[in-house]
């Protein structure tokens, strides 16, 4: 299986080339029932919606799983997307993140963030914006004092809940979510900045 | 927590991490409040970027692809001939939605049929067309539902297809922002959405539209509305706020 670094000198394009159809656009069109818009998404994005979910679980069987429900879940439930914003690749990305906690949790279904699917104004398509925010984030994830660093992973890519993350790190629950929330804070700081 | 604001519960909520009602609290606050939303678009951007900076961008099989557009095909909306035979339901509704809407309750309805049975200008009323339409078996019904996740607007397109009958009704809207217009816009089968007219609602969050300007032969496959300046727009320039398809 060809696996491609996500960040690399070259930068990697997402999936389509720049001048492609908008996310909007194609958003408008699975509205109104194109299953051929949805297509162009899941050739768009299904590399991105793929690794997030291949990182949390490990495992190709349950990652193609996750892939395929966040786009079915897309077709079902036109209504939720926010046609008029830019890209949804942020949303698509974290939607994966927490289908694929909830297998590592062997919780149902989260009603989860779909019913307002929240497409960025921050155009994430291009590939010169995307890859300044990656860096940006990035470089602040390094900066985080490590145990902050420490909590957010085990609970963002690991899939703990906080209550295991406070369990395994021996520290007090109000401490492990205030260390996600600082950690998350500084994050968004630096995506601003 | 919910008297004020949420951004202390907002990166819990989006990772998932709140029990049931505490979830549903902070949706709801959400749906409400600017201020938490713009946060929690942000967060979902700082979320959905951190994701990318330590993972491999990797291609799934091609059959994943395969399966999800045959699990799409079999979804799909029923073409327009596939309906035909409920068309005789359909009048039947349409029939009462007449006899409701226009005797009963639709103000703006009946005034606009009323300004329409005083022209001279049309070679047939107005109004007789649109009693026409609304009794004519071959009369199909799309039902708008909001785009978002609100439940109250709800509009009704009723048209022949490839004709230029359309009648459609909306109730409970919200007034328009000053300067503002609901835009009505018929999406063709294939190519860029046809304006179908543009509507305010009354003081009861009524509106209609009678047999608005639409070119002769368009095959829809559903309608949208959105917000537009008063004046009215090519295109949408506004998210869709109620979208129906057949």
């Amino acid at each position: 299986m060809p696996v491609e670094p996500y960040i690399s000198g070259e930068g990697e394009p997402l999936g389509e080339p720049q001048t492609s159809v908008s996310d909007p656009h194609l958003a408008t069109r699975i509205r109104a029932g194109d299953a051929d818009a949805l297509a162009l998404l899941y050739d768009r994005y299904s590399r991105l919606v793929y690794g997030v979910a291949l990182r949390v679980l490990r495992n190709e069987t349950a990652a193609e799983d996750v892939l395929q429900e966040v786009f079915l879940r897309l077709w079902q439930r036109p209504d939720c997307f926010d046609s008029a914003r830019g890209s949804l690749a942020p949303w698509l990305a974290v939607i994966a993140r927490n289908r694929a906690v909830d297998r590592v949790r062997r919780r149902p279904r989260e009603d989860e963030l779909a019913d307002a699917i929240q497409a960025s104004e921050v155009n994430v398509e291009d590939q010169v914006v995307r890859d300044d925010l990656i860096a940006k984030v990035k470089s602040a994830a390094q900066q985080l004092p490590n145990e902050q660093w420490t909590a957010l992973t085990m609970a963002y890519f690991d899939g703990l809940t906080h209550a295991q993350v406070a369990a395994r790190t021996g520290e007090p629950l109000g401490t492990v979510k205030g260390r996600i929330r600082s950690a998350v804070a500084a994050l968004a700081k630096a995506l601003k900045g | 927590m919910i008297e004020n604001h949420v951004q202390d519960e907002l990166t819990a909520y989006a990772l998932g991490e709140l029990g049931p009602n505490e979830h549903r609290l902070v949706k709801t606050h959400l749906q409400s409040c600017p201020e938490c939303r713009l946060d929690f678009e942000q967060l979902v951007l700082t979320l959905g970027i951190f994701a990318m900076t330590d993972i491999e961008l990797t291609s799934p099989p091609p059959a994943v692809r395969q399966r999800l557009l045959n699990k799409i095909e079999r979804s799909k909306p029923r073409p327009l001939r596939a309906r035909s035979r409920w068309v005789p339901v359909f009048a039947m509704a349409i029939l009462a939605i007449v006899v409701a809407v226009v005797g009963i309750q639709n103000y703006r309805l009946r005034q606009q049929l009323r300004k329409a049975e005083t022209s001279t200008t049309a070679p047939e009323s107005v109004a007789d067309a649109a009693r026409r339409l609304l009794l004519s078996p071959e009369a199909i019904q799309v039902v708008l539902r909001p785009a978002s996740a609100k439940p109250e607007p709800e509009g009704r397109a009723i048209f022949i297809p490839r004709s230029t009958s359309l009648v459609f009704i909306a109730s409970d809207l919200q007034p328009p922002p000053a300067g503002k217009a609901y835009q009505l816009w018929l999406l063709p089968i294939s190519g860029r959405p046809i304006s179908a007219g543009l509507f305010k609602p009354d003081t009861g969050g009524e509106a209609a539209l009678i047999n608005p300007a639409i070119p002769v032969g368009v095959n829809a496959k559903g309608f949208a509305v959105t917000l537009e300046p008063e004046s009215g727009s090519a295109q949408p320039t506004s998210s869709i706020l109620m979208v129906g398809t057949i």
